[in-house]
């Protein structure tokens, strides 16, 4: 036994600690640490958001229709008299929920998805395989407004909508993974000595195929922000008088001549938090991707 | 002069739309023709007999008449204010249950289709009654018959002091000519109806709209300007901007809160003409869901809801409502002629009060479906957030317009606002909103009546029987109030607010007269324009 466990750690790198990847992600990249802390901002807001938002996001007052920019509302007012800044301060709740929990739901059942099929073959694989075919023939925007049209709005339908949109894409990756580092060594020594399954696959197989996932989840938060506020914007997401940067810039395009501050705040916002999440994926796969970490 | 950000964005946003909808501003400097920006995706209909979206009636206006009409821009206040038109004269029975009416001589159809005969007018009602979108009322016709060229004699059913406005100036009933359809055939003439009006339909395009061109053998005065030309723009921000850039004379207005001051705030030249009341927009409480058959749960509702505000929200375009009439109308009552407690005045801690004696201190939550058409959805806004300051939280479903009414077509909503407009003759709105024969059904082949009134609980069906066989005028709107005042005790449906039919025109063009009531259209024969 002990003679294998040579063998092993000959094949293995060293695994480089936590803070050394931390390290890397922003060591040499300022724009990757203005990314960061521009989420760190956002992630703050959303969480805060009861606290700092000076007005409450739905009160209307007729009295105030349209203000524009003053240093009672920093934003001015939308048509029905409401705070711009609280509303997308209130807003922000939405595009981060979203935007954290879709991938992170997407990629537990894409990647379970992806194991199986990787892993076991056979009929597994090929229904997942072509299942998952089939939603990625539909652009990723497509498949969410069929389903969303399909489960009405609501929280946890938009949840369900942004998750399915992911799943195929982590369920691809997880199974391309899953066949490669089946066929390392190691594992087959696993299967050798008669390792149970389950222990082969938490074990072995996915911690070793975790890289490419969490790369392809911190890219696509910010697809999920993006995809929340275009459903929202066409009506099938967050649901009025909800406030989402989405809806907000939709109801701002129905009032451009009262004030056409509601669309450049949200839509501000919209750019900053997607760039970030971009940026921030981009060093994040640059540092555990394989492919480009060299 | 300096361009700075705001005026940047809209400049952009401005040469999207425009790109959008392909128009070209050298459109605009044509003043012999009025252009008019509608509200919708693209004509259905120009066949009056067939119009279910309100829009088409911009064209449909111009082109047909009927036997009477009001004056331009308004609705006939009481009988005396009907202008003859292709009738000149008209007498009814004591029993108001038989009607005739002398014809114009001499009234040419377009396009060379000949004189229009008694024989045009029997096929026109003959057509309305068989195959309109507006059978039911026009159901109480027993028969329509011609003496002689220019005569017809109308017989009814059950009496109709009212049967002016209830079924002669009504789309459905516009004069048609019997050869054309024979000639071009059912199918065709649906979009491509003749009739007798100052303006002759030259092209139906589904993708533009309608073109019409003035009708030279017209009976009255011609038109001035020569064409009119009905382009639908549905997106509000393109046709806003089709009007600013001048593409479009007229637009049918964005009926949302602060809309007209932007408007005025960007261009103070521009004229506004609205209808009042306008629209009626009701409130249907769904009497079959828990807990609304409690009638303090309804009485809350009623509380928590500041329909002063509201109309405030929509000015200048809202308006009050006490009862299910505008003051002003046959049956409107002012707050102060109503009972101390029918008079239902903004109190929010009453709401609260009576939810807690209806068994619920914590408040109701329920959900209710909503169009998304900026004039319901901004309603039900206000509405929603009125509410929760009384602790009724309602979470709105806010939808597709078509979808939004096939659903209470089908009884899927809780708490259903319809917008609806409607003549001076209070039996309309009864019949259609509160009647039992009009209760809505699960499989659609129901009425308006959305509340169930009349089968869940006693409603008004015998007082509206009474009024519809009225003979007398005055009688008929003594009865009228009993129901108002009937309707405001079991509060089955709730006269939320009126909002007045908007278009927004350049101040080059001039209509030729004041537009105070009336339909949601109005005609352009009178009109000008200036360079």
């Amino acid at each position: 036994m002990t003679a294998l466990d040579h063998g092993a750690q000959q094949v293995v790198a060293p695994e480089p600690g936590k803070f050394e990847i931390v390290g890397k992600i922003f060591a040499g990249r300022p724009a990757t640490v203005v990314a960061a802390f521009v989420i760190f901002a956002f992630i703050l807001i959303a969480i805060l958001a009861p606290v700092i938002a000076p007005y409450d996001a739905l009160a209307q007052s007729f009295l105030r229709i349209n203000h524009g920019p003053s240093w009672q509302h920093w934003l001015g007012t939308d048509q029905f008299g409401r705070d711009v800044l609280s509303r997308m301060i209130y807003g922000s709740r939405n595009s981060m929920i979203f935007g954290l929990l879709a991938p992170t739901l997407a990629a537990i059942v894409g990647t379970t998805l992806g194991v199986i099929a990787g892993y076991f073959g056979g009929i597994a694989d090929r229904v997942i395989s072509r299942v998952v075919d089939m939603l990625l023939a539909f652009p990723e925007l497509l498949l969410a407004i069929l389903i969303a049209a399909a489960l009405g709005g609501g929280f946890w339908n938009i949840v369900v909508v942004l998750t399915v949109a992911f799943v195929p894409g982590f369920a691809r990756v997880a199974r391309a993974q899953t066949l490669s580092v089946k066929q390392e060594p190691y594992v087959e020594s696993a299967i050798a000595v008669g390792v149970r399954t389950p222990t082969i696959i938490f074990r072995h197989i996915v911690p070793n195929i975790a890289a490419p996932i969490v790369v392809l989840m911190t890219l696509w938060t910010a697809s999920a922000i993006r995809l929340e506020a275009s459903l929202s914007f066409l009506g099938i997401g967050t649901q009025a008088p909800n406030p989402s940067w989405g809806n907000i810039i939709r109801d701002g395009l129905n009032n451009l001549f009262g004030s056409p501050w509601p669309i450049i705040g949200a839509g501000l916002a919209i750019t900053c938090v997607v760039l970030s999440f971009n940026l921030f994926g981009d060093a994040v796969r640059d540092v555990l991707d394989p492919e480009t970490n060299q | 002069m300096g361009i700075n950000r705001r005026t940047f964005l809209e400049l952009t946003a401005a040469s999207t739309a425009l790109t959008a909808i392909g128009t070209s501003s050298a459109m605009a400097q044509d003043t012999d023709v009025i252009r008019i920006g509608i509200a919708a995706n693209g004509p259905r209909h120009s066949d009056p007999n067939l119009t279910t979206q309100g829009s088409d009636n911009w064209a449909t206006e111009q082109v047909y008449e009927q036997l009477v009409r009001p004056e331009d821009g308004r609705f006939a206040l009481s009988p005396e204010d009907w202008v003859p038109t292709l009738a000149t004269e008209w007498s009814a029975s004591a029993d108001a249950k038989t009607w005739t009416f002398k014809l114009r001589e001499g009234v040419q159809f377009h396009r060379g289709y000949g004189e229009m005969t008694s024989e045009d007018v029997v096929f026109s009602f003959r057509r309305a009654i068989d195959t309109g979108t507006n059978r039911t009322i026009l159901a109480n016709i027993a028969e329509v018959t011609a003496n002689g060229p220019y005569e017809v004699t109308i017989r009814l059913h059950a009496p109709d002091v009212n049967l002016l406005g209830t079924s002669i100036f009504n789309n459905n009933t516009s004069i048609v000519s019997k050869a054309a359809f024979e000639e071009i055939g059912a199918e065709a003439f649906a979009t491509d109806a003749v009739g007798t009006g100052p303006y002759q339909l030259v092209s139906f395009e589904p993708n533009f709209g309608m073109r019409l061109q003035r009708h030279e053998d017209y009976w009255g005065d011609a038109a001035i300007v020569s064409r009119v030309e009905c382009v639908y723009i549905a997106d509000t921000t393109a046709r806003t901007l089709a009007l600013l850039s001048g593409d479009v004379d007229m637009i049918e207005a964005v009926r949302a809160p602060g809309w007209i001051d932007s408007m005025l705030g960007r261009d103070p030249t521009l004229k506004i003409d609205m209808t009042v009341p306008g629209s009626f927009n009701t409130l249907h409480i769904n009497l079959t869901r828990e807990p609304f058959n409690d009638i303090r749960v309804r009485q809350a509702i009623m509380y928590a809801l500041d329909r002063e505000a509201v109309a405030a929200a929509l000015a200048p375009m809202g308006g009050t409502m006490h009862g299910l009439q505008p003051a002003f109308f046959p049956a409107g009552f002012e707050a102060d002629d109503l009972p101390e407690e029918l008079q239902y005045r903004h109190n929010p801690q009453r709401a609260r009060e009576l939810l807690a004696e209806a068994g619920y201190p914590n408040g109701i939550e329920f959900e209710a479906n909503c169009s998304q058409r900026e004039d319901y959805s901004s309603t039900m806004l206000i509405v929603q957030e009125q509410f929760r300051a009384a602790g009724i939280n309602m979470t709105l479903n806010i939808g597709d317009h078509t979808a939004y009414h096939a659903d209470n077509r089908t009884d899927k909503n809780t708490l259903a606002m319809h917008a609806s407009s409607y003549p001076p003759i209070p039996t309309q709105i009864y019949f259609q909103q509160l009647a039992s024969a009009s209760q809505v059904k699960a499989d659609g082949t129901g009425g308006g009546n959305y509340s169930h009134y009349g089968i869940e609980m006693p409603g008004i069906d015998d007082l509206l029987q009474q009024a519809l066989e009225a003979t007398d005028y005055d009688e008929y709107i003594r009865i009228c109030e009993e129901i108002e005042l009937q309707v405001l005790r079991d509060l089955p449906l709730i006269g939320l607010s009126t909002l007045s039919f908007t278009a927004v025109r350049n101040a080059n063009v001039d209509l030729g007269y004041e537009v105070q009531s009336g339909y949601a259209r109005w005609r352009f024969h009178r009109a000008t324009k200036s360079a």
